[in-house]
This record gives structure tokens, C-alpha cells and sequence, in this order.
């Protein structure tokens, strides 16, 4: 086989790779991004259980797709690990309602962080997978292929966010993907429905003319663990960064 | 008269076997227990392990590192002796060589069986792959590791394989089918080969290594420590190929004197060695993280190995009984001379290299859960545990089979 | 020795070209079946828009709900919308359900909250009604 039948060979393999590594799902001209406002949040809880009952979760596993860290902050600066207090609603039962939590937050600033997903842009989950399970779709969203996880918890590992975890029943990893079979049909994901205060808005921030576009022109938006360098979709508006990891 | 108690001799041999090889069994279906216990109960129910569900990465992923660093570092002795001219270390290549292929065989199927999905492990390395995935390399390289260690062992062996297909029973059975009968110069493949097979095993541990070292997770996120994961192949390469080599002489009733004593000696010296460099790497590690100049996540990292949950673990086994008291009894001479002194000090070895798996992969991944539900203490569940004796005994019995089979060098 | 090096260089270069030529062709198949199979699951939430088109005298009589969705108390609406009766969608009455949102923990401002001692053990809906 001369040079040139070899160098035909191997660029045969190129366009099979190209293939694969250029995305091969969705709209290129959208970005999803969802944008919270922590100041509306009131850690009702409303979103996890919608988020488990739309997702098949079971209700009483202690882990969710998207959960709520409530934080009771003495007012000192600087802080020390104890003046802060975190709690987390991922089940049914919402701790936030219990004597133990009312307690704790008298006196103190207290807020609470819807937490999911982030759907990063430079995703560790993705660049981990031995099996390639999970993959990014061309507007942005982080889908997991649960047919081809083989369960080695590696993105668990790699996540900053304790994002995913793995599912009791199905014996596989599972994260928020955004609710993308209702995304696709026009709906909005579940737990953006079920908030009653509007803290979660959804949308695509190309569009100029979208909800999340006015968020971001008109607020100072944070990133949660910005030093990792994942570029997360998830924004918050009125985040303390001095508080929250 | 002598008859009599020749049979005697041979029929307690026997029964000895006999019970050693069905206790191992026993230990064996424990182990299976507690895996088919681990993969049918998906919220373990036992208070207070419930909370051990979030953690990713526990034991059992702790031994596979266990065993697969201590391949590399039975390889890295067996190239000492075979590519690299330490000719003391000779005697003790046979031993040391199957020891390399028992355990990496059982550190594999460690982590085939730690998958949620055992089923599609295959997936790994049959299509589905992630060229940016560390871990996938991992599984690529151990492959092709065990391939390479099976043509070395297959070439090292060979004239002696050939002496061994006039023997009657299984043994013969083997050497006949693994053997053609035209002897030839194998063994300087078989030194080739063995070069290939420890750059394959560095490559391999090191990519280990870089799997953990990549994360950003505070304890892990180290440059060096693909670098830290060879050296610490090194030292329990060493501590086990004493431990191998003492038992298996112990189980044949052998003392062990003249060349395998010299080999014993050399170990002890290459084990003292790496134990220093060790301890300085452990120390400088903790200290650069522990520093309050170092970010406040290294700090919170070193933080539960200082004065927190994992204290216990660090100073007493790690360090305490894996590095300070081996040295000691190494460097002694009335107790490093002999023998039994060099086990006892490798066994110690052993202990604090086990430990420092735990450590490393519990204690890097004791920050990373979900606030609110972390469980930052070392969480051994029963199931796990059982797994654990289980995979012990499958090596040694593995190693029991195989040294039965292969021709060894000294009779039985 | 030339042969043992050469045995093992095939030995990697068969894996190169495993890894980097067969392998993305069936990674790249199995994303788009995935895909696929994601967008075919059903809501199970469906949407006010929908609940509005029977309940259009309720939706328009709310003031202060009128920002929350219905499911976010109801329940998931996509049942009740194929059989239509009255026990496919949730009705919570209990004082523990509105005291979920209106209980006066800290950091809710987005809500008016009442406290535990305001007419403790009787139903809200006895003096307020919240589809008003």
C-alpha cells in the first residue's frame, strides 16, 4: 500500500470522528439558560417534587435532580464555618418547616439557593465519561444516554456541583436535562412551572426578546464556583458569594 | 516402617490442603454474597450507612487501586530483576510474576463488579469510548497490560513448561498445551517483553494516577501524583513480593536461606528506600495543603486528615504503622537480618498502603457531596467489607492454582 | 528484539485505530437514538394555558395567586385533562399545605407569612379562599 492509499485510509476514519464530536442534536442558533433569583426563592420545595413526579425520581430518595440549600448566616464578617447554617430539601419532606430549622434562623440572614444542574458549557461530566454517555446538544443542554451508562459514578466524581447521582431503581447515573422533552414542545421545565414565585426563569438568551435575555441585561447575575472554569448556564441574581460555594 | 510415616506425612499434607483451600472457598462465597447483596440493595437499609449511598467511590474502588498498583509495583520488581540487572532479585522472578497476573486479574473484576450496570462493562472497550476519558485509557492499558504480562509469563516459563509436558495430571495437561516441543532461546524475548510490560505498567499507573490528579477536588488535584501513585506501586511491589515469597516458602515448609534470602535482603533494602522518599512525599503533601497560605479548599481537605474524621486513619495506620514502624524494624539490624523481621515490617507496609487507598479516594471525595449530606467519615459498609475478604481470598487461591500449575523452578 | 518491539507497537497501533476509527461511529449512533427517545416521553405536567381553556371563570377571578402556575398546588394536570374527574388532580385543604409556602421561616420575602399562632389548627380555606 503506497502513501497515498494509507493517507486515504486514515482520512477515512476523520469524518466518523467529526461525526461524533460535532453535535448532532437541537438548534444551533438557541442557548438555553436558566436564571434564578434568590430573592424570590421562599424554599417551599414545590420545584423538587415537580421535578421528581415529571422525572420519574422516586419521592422519597434523598437525592433530587434540583434541590434547595437553605442558609442561616450570623452577620459577622469575617465569617467563620460556624456562624453558617445549611440545610437541604431534596425529598417530600421539607426541613424547612421544621422547629428545628425556625430556630436556627432566628436573628440571622437567611436565604435559600435553588441548586440543579448547571449545564456547563465545558462540562467535567462530559469530558469524563469512559462511554461517552453524555454529550452536549446544540443548544446547550447536557443529555445523559442512560442506555449506554455503565454506572462507574466517574461524573459524579468529577461534578463541582454534586449535580448527579445515581438512580436507586434504574441502577444508572441521572441529572437535570433541562426537562428537554417538554423544552422541545414549547413547555417550560416542571420545577420552572411549579415555582410560585417566579424564582426560576427559563429561556433561550439569543432570543432578545426572551424573559432570561431582560434578566441578564438588567442584573448582576453570579456563577456558582466560577474558579472550576465549567462555565455554567444556570445564573443567580442576588447571590452571596461570600456565603455560598 | 519409614513407608508408614512417609504417608502420614503426605496424607496431612493433604488434609491441611484440604481445609486451607476450602476456607478460602468459604471466604470466597462471603465475598459473592456480599456483592449480589451490594447490587440488589439500592438504598443500603442498615443504620448508619444509609447516608453511604452519596459517595460515589468507597471501598470497593479503593481495593481496585489497591490491587492494581501493587501489579504495577510487582512489575516494576520483576523488570528490577529481569531488564534492569539486579540479579539478587532473580530467584524470586517466578513467584513474583504470577503474583502480577493474580492480581490484576482480581482488580479488574473488582471494578467490573463496583459498576451499577456489571452487564455493560463491556462498553468500555467495545465501541461506545470517550477518547478525552482518563478513565477509558485506564481500561485500555490494563488490557493491554495484562496482555503483555501473559506473553511474558508465557515466554519466561516456556523451557521450563517444556519439561514439564512428560508429567502426568493436570500439570502436565497445561504445559503440553501451552507448549510446542521445540525449545528455543525465550528468555531474552521474554526480557524484551518484560520491558514492554513495565513501560506499559508505568504508563497505566500513572494514567491512574492522572484519573484522580485531574479532578480539581482539593486533595487529588496534584500534577505529581501520577508520579506519587508509582512510587507508592514501588513500595507495596516490594512489601508484597516479601510477603509472597515468605509465605509460599512457609507453605511449603521451606526456610528460606541462600539465593532467596539474598533476594529477600535486596527487597528489604529497595522496600527501606522508597519508604523514606514516601514519607517525605506524604509529609510535604499535607503540609503544602494544610498551609494557610494554600487555598481554602486544600485546607479543608487536609483538614480531616490532621485533627478530623479521618485522623485515625492517617497518623495511626497510615503513617504510624505504615511507614514510621516498618522503617524502624527494616533498619534494625538484628530484625531486618532476618527474614521473618522483613516480613513483619511488610505486612505492616501492606496495612498502611491499604489504608492510604482509603484515605486517598473517602478522604478526596469526603468534601464533594451535596452540602448538607456529607458524610466526611470513613463509611465501611457491612457488604463492602464482606466483598473485600472475598476478593482477598479469590487472590490467594488464584495464586494457590496458578502455583500448583506452573512450573516452579525449586520442587514441591 | 527488534521482534518483541515490533510485537508490541502493532499491539498499540491496533489499539489506536480501534479506539479512534470504529469507536465513533456507534458512540455517535447511540446519542441520536437517545435523543430521540427523549423527546418522545410524555409532560406530565401539562400548562395554565391548558387549564385555562375549562377553568376560564377561576383563572380570571385571581388576584393574588394569579402569578403561580395551577399545577404548582394541583398537582400534574396532564391526567386530569384526558378523564376529566375530580380525583386525577391534587386538592389539598390542610392548614400544612399553605403553611409550605406562607409559614413564617426566615428569609421569605417574597410571600406574605403568617405565624404558627395565628388561629392555630383551622383550615385557611375557612376565611381565605385562594383562587380570590
Amino acid at each position: 500500500m503506497n502513501r497515498r492509499n494509507f493517507l486515504k485510509l486514515i482520512a477515512g476514519f476523520l469524518p466518523a470522528v467529526a461525526l461524533v464530536r460535532g453535535q448532532n442534536a437541537g438548534e444551533s442558533h438557541k442557548s438555553y439558560v436558566m436564571v434564578v433569583d434568590v430573592n424570590k426563592c421562599i424554599g417551599c420545595g414545590k420545584c423538587v417534587v415537580a421535578c421528581k413526579v415529571e422525572n420519574d425520581v422516586p419521592m422519597d430518595f434523598k437525592l433530587s435532580r434540583t434541590w434547595i440549600e437553605g442558609y442561616a448566616v450570623k452577620e459577622k464578617i469575617p465569617i467563620e464555618e460556624s456562624d453558617v447554617k445549611k440545610e437541604v430539601l431534596s425529598t417530600s419532606k421539607n426541613p424547612f418547616l421544621d422547629k428545628s430549622w425556625i430556630e436556627t434562623t432566628r436573628g440571622r440572614k437567611t436565604f435559600y439557593v435553588p441548586k440543579l444542574c448547571n449545564h456547563c458549557a465545558n462540562a467535567p461530566c462530559v469530558n469524563v465519561c469512559p462511554v461517552y454517555a453524555r454529550f452536549y446538544t446544540k443548544d446547550g443542554v447536557v443529555l445523559l444516554d442512560k442506555e449506554t451508562c455503565i454506572g462507574c459514578k466517574y461524573c459524579i466524581v468529577a461534578c463541582p456541583y454534586g449535580a448527579t447521582f445515581t438512580h436507586p431503581e434504574q441502577k444508572v447515573t441521572d441529572k437535570c436535562t433541562f426537562c428537554y422533552h417538554r423544552i422541545k414542545r414549547g413547555l417550560k421545565p416542571a420545577c420552572v412551572l411549579a415555582c410560585p414565585t417566579g424564582a426560576r426563569v427559563f429561556g433561550d438568551v439569543n432570543d432578545e426578546n426572551s424573559e432570561v435575555s431582560r434578566l441578564v441585561k438588567e442584573n448582576r447575575v453570579a456563577v456558582l464556583k466560577p474558579e472550576w472554569g465549567t462555565f455554567p448556564r444556570v445564573l443567580y441574581i442576588g447571590l452571596d458569594s461570600y456565603v455560598v460555594e | 516402617m519409614q513407608n508408614l510415616r512417609k504417608r502420614k506425612k503426605v496424607v496431612s499434607v493433604k488434609k491441611i490442603e484440604f481445609i486451607f483451600g476450602s476456607a478460602l472457598l468459604l471466604l470466597i462465597l462471603v465475598g459473592a454474597l456480599g456483592i449480589l447483596q451490594m447490587h440488589t440493595h439500592p438504598i443500603m437499609p442498615i443504620e448508619p450507612f444509609e447516608s453511604a449511598e452519596g459517595i460515589p467511590w468507597r471501598l470497593l474502588v479503593a481495593l481496585y487501586v489497591f490491587f492494581v498498583v501493587s501489579t504495577t509495583g510487582f512489575c516494576i520488581i520483576i523488570s528490577l530483576g529481569e531488564v534492569f540487572g539486579f540479579t539478587k532479585l532473580e530467584p524470586i522472578l517466578k513467584e513474583c510474576m504470577l503474583m502480577a497476573l493474580v492480581t490484576i486479574l482480581v482488580g479488574l473484576m473488582t471494578i467490573a463488579l463496583d459498576l451499577e450496570q456489571v452487564m455493560r462493562g463491556y462498553f468500555a472497550i467495545a465501541g461506545h469510548v470517550n477518547t478525552t476519558s482518563i478513565m477509558f485509557w485506564m481500561i485500555m492499558l490494563y488490557v493491554l497490560y495484562v496482555i503483555f504480562l501473559i506473553v511474558e509469563i508465557w515466554f519466561y516459563f516456556y523451557d521450563d513448561l517444556i519439561k514439564q509436558r512428560e508429567e502426568r495430571g493436570l500439570r502436565g495437561l497445561v504445559a503440553r498445551v501451552l507448549t510446542i516441543p521445540k525449545a528455543s532461546e525465550t528468555k531474552d524475548f521474554a526480557k524484551v517483553i518484560g520491558f514492554v510490560t513495565v513501560f506499559t505498567a508505568i504508563i497505566a499507573n500513572s494514567n491512574l494516577g492522572a484519573l484522580f490528579g485531574v479532578n480539581y477536588i482539593p486533595l487529588w488535584h496534584d500534577p505529581l501524583l501520577p508520579v506519587h501513585f508509582v512510587l507508592s506501586a514501588i513500595v507495596s511491589g516490594a512489601a508484597l513480593s516479601v510477603i509472597g515469597v515468605y509465605i509460599t516458602d512457609f507453605a511449603r515448609g521451606v526456610k528460606i536461606e541462600g539465593e532467596r534470602y539474598e533476594a529477600i535482603q535486596m527487597l528489604r533494602v529497595i522496600l527501606g528506600f522508597s519508604i523514606v522518599v514516601m514519607i517525605f512525599f506524604t509529609a510535604w503533601k499535607f503540609v503544602t495543603k494544610a498551609y494557610p497560605n494554600s487555598t481554602l479548599l486544600s485546607r479543608e481537605a487536609a483538614l480531616p486528615f490532621i485533627n478530623g474524621e479521618f485522623a485515625f486513619n492517617f497518623w495511626v495506620m497510615e503513617v504510624a504503622v505504615g511507614l514510621l514502624l516498618p522503617l524502624i524494624l527494616l533498619a534494625a539490624p538484628q530484625i531486618g537480618r532476618r527474614a521473618e523481621g522483613v516480613f513483619a515490617a511488610s505486612l505492616l507496609t501492606i496495612t498502611g498502603i491499604f489504608f492510604l487507598r482509603i484515605d486517598h479516594v473517602m478522604g478526596g471525595l469526603a468534601l464533594k457531596l451535596i452540602t448538607g449530606m456529607s458524610f466526611p467519615s470513613p463509611v465501611y459498609h457491612p457488604f463492602e467489607i464482606m466483598a473485600t475478604i472475598g476478593f482477598f481470598a479469590l487472590t490467594i487461591l488464584l495464586y494457590y492454582v496458578v502455583y500448583k500449575l506452573m512450573p516452579m523452578e525449586v520442587g514441591e | 528484539m527488534i521482534l518483541g518491539l515490533g510485537f508490541a507497537v502493532l499491539v498499540y497501533l491496533i489499539l489506536f485505530f480501534y479506539v479512534f476509527g470504529l469507536s465513533p461511529m456507534v458512540t455517535g449512533s447511540s446519542q441520536a437514538k437517545w435523543v430521540e427517545m427523549e423527546l418522545s416521553l410524555e409532560p406530565k405536567f401539562s400548562d395554565t394555558e391548558i387549564c385555562k381553556e375549562c377553568h376560564y371563570q377561576l383563572y380570571i377571578g385571581m388576584k393574588n395567586h394569579s402569578k403561580v402556575s395551577c399545577e404548582a398546588c394541583h398537582g400534574s394536570g396532564v391526567e386530569h385533562t384526558i378523564k376529566r374527574t375530580s380525583d386525577t388532580i391534587v386538592k389539598d385543604r390542610t392548614r400544612d399545605f399553605c403553611l409550605n409556602c406562607h409559614l413564617d421561616v426566615g428569609g421569605r420575602d417574597a410571600v406574605k407569612t403568617v405565624n404558627e399562632t395565628h388561629h392555630p389548627g383551622i383550615y385557611c380555606v375557612v376565611c381565605h379562599d385562594p383562587h380570590k
